[in-house]
């Protein structure tokens, strides 16, 4: 035995050993690392679906009333909801469903509401066409793009007295209007007529005017729950319906004199001083009495004693007769009423129609 | 020498039993693989339904996704009458599935499943 210690070898057994050690314990790594990243894959996922969950327990609204309003052309369709929740919401989709559940109109819509915040939503801004399912109870229902939905419904039989539209659910503002002639109204020359005095021969020339004063009252019924605002720009209406001896009188004249701007429209606003309320399942009557209109005879374009040419072109008169003739004549006119209201906070126009009226006007004496 | 035949028989003890064990160890982890991103998926799908509206035409259901995957619409039932459909839903967006269903009569009661086996449902009166 030699005194030298020689440095020990590693077995062959340890080299395969530690080599098939080393192999077991990556093949091994690998694994876990296979199945670790699924897991952590699948937390992800449970991680954004939960936090979807929880946006989605956040949204809370309410559709809390629903009406079927008549407007201009056709039909409006109002929606009151509130964000109630703690987040901003966004309506995707609105649905009227007839109640008996067999047809169903969807809106697609893009409502956003931040919280506390409420609007009165318009659905025909979203599809013109209005439903046709609405021909007695209702329901709608509103969801946002997260699945959450409110919904209410709109009894037919809550429709007041004039609830007689064949939509049905319709919270008509109704109203009728009466317009009379309070006088018989007096022609006034525009210049000294005295030659004509002395001849004793009266008609009126043109750019002669009259003056006509007449009645107006209307009355506004209105079956919703909340006050109708009337706006003091609402408009009176007033059409010459001329007679056909009227009319052949107009073309003549019209010739004579050159032709001339003739008028069968009186268009002025109401002497409304302010908004006229309505409260909720009230009626309000407003009287206009002498509501002055002013007539003006035809104007001529050449020259005529002197006056200048398209002199009374740009008189200020409501409506355009022909020249009028020496004795008294009568004008018949039709009426109506251009109402704008506003309901709900928005505004809407209706017409009330009215008959007709006479209005005699005289030369003057 | 001993040493090296010792190791050389756990090394092969090892493979056999590595080799014996190999189809359910495959199993097993294609079980972790597949269960773990199939739950991924379905937790990720939400449909919710609606509008459902029943007339002589048959039953309409109005389904939108509100979800984080596009989801494929493969049965409706109402009533326990299913009806097979392949309608796919992209995000954020809603159909309207018609089913064949008979005699039914309210309140109904509304499953829409996907291919992925989610499911929701609904009762309509």
């Amino acid at each position: 035995m030699s005194g030298v210690r020689r440095r020990a070898r590693p077995a062959q057994s340890t080299v395969v050993g530690a080599m098939f050690f080393i192999v077991l314990v990556f093949f091994s790594l690998g694994i876990l690392y296979y199945v670790e990243n699924n897991y952590v894959l699948y937390g992800e996922a449970t991680q954004r679906a939960w936090q979807l969950q929880q946006q989605r327990n956040d949204q809370r609204f309410t559709v809390g009333e629903a009406y079927v309003l008549p407007a201009k052309g056709g039909y409006k369709t109002l929606f009151f909801v509130r964000n109630e929740g703690g987040t901003p919401i966004d309506i995707v989709n609105a649905y009227l469903c007839s109640v008996n559940g067999g047809k169903v109109s969807r809106y697609s819509t893009n409502l956003y509401l931040n919280p506390g915040q409420s609007e009165w939503v318009n659905l025909t801004d979203y599809n013109s066409s209005f439903p046709s399912v609405l021909n007695g109870d209702y329901n709608v229902s509103l969801w946002t793009s997260l699945g959450v939905g409110a919904s209410t419904i709109v009894v037919a039989t809550a429709l007041g007295a004039f609830g007689s539209s064949p939509e049905g659910n319709v919270y008509p503002v109704a109203g009728s209007l009466s317009v009379s002639a309070s006088k018989t109204a007096v022609g006034v020359p525009s210049w000294p007529h005295w030659w004509f005095r002395v001849l004793k021969v009266w008609w009126l020339q043109p750019g002669d005017f009259a003056l006509a004063e007449v009645n107006v009252s209307f009355t506004v019924v209105n079956n919703n729950p909340y006050p109708v605002m009337v706006y003091p720009n609402s408009s009176l209406l007033l059409y010459w319906i001329p007679t056909p001896s009227q009319l052949n009188q107009l073309a003549v004249d019209a010739s004579s004199y050159g032709s001339a701007f003739y008028s069968g429209v009186i268009g002025a606003a109401l002497p409304l001083n302010e908004t006229l309320v309505v409260n909720a399942g009230s009626v309000e009557t407003v009287t206009i009495p002498n509501y002055t209109i002013m007539l003006y005879s035809l104007t001529w374009l050449g020259t005529v004693s002197g006056k200048a040419s398209g002199i009374f072109k740009n008189h200020p008169a409501d409506i355009y007769v022909p020249i009028y003739p020496s004795t008294a004549t009568n004008y018949t006119f039709a009426s109506k009423l251009l109402l704008s209201y506003a309901l709900f906070g928005k505004t809407y126009d209706m017409y009330l129609n009215n008959g007709y009226f006479t209005v005699e006007i005289s030369p003057p004496s | 020498m001993g040493s090296l035949i010792t190791t050389m028989i756990v090394i092969s003890l090892f493979l056999v039993v590595y080799v014996t064990s190999l189809p359910a160890m495959e199993s097993f982890l294609g079980n972790v693989v597949f269960t773990t991103q199939k739950q991924s998926k379905t937790i990720q799908e939400d449909l919710v339904i609606e509008q459902v509206a029943v007339n002589s035409s048959g039953a309409f259901v109005w389904v939108a996704n509100v979800g984080l995957v596009p989801v494929t619409v493969t049965e409706v039932y109402v009533n326990g009458q299913g009806t097979a459909v392949n309608v796919p839903l992209g995000l954020s967006s809603t159909v309207v599935i018609k089913a064949s269903v008979s005699g039914v009569t309210p309140p109904y009661y509304v499953v829409v499943v996907t291919s992925d086996g989610y499911s929701t449902s609904v009762t309509w009166s």
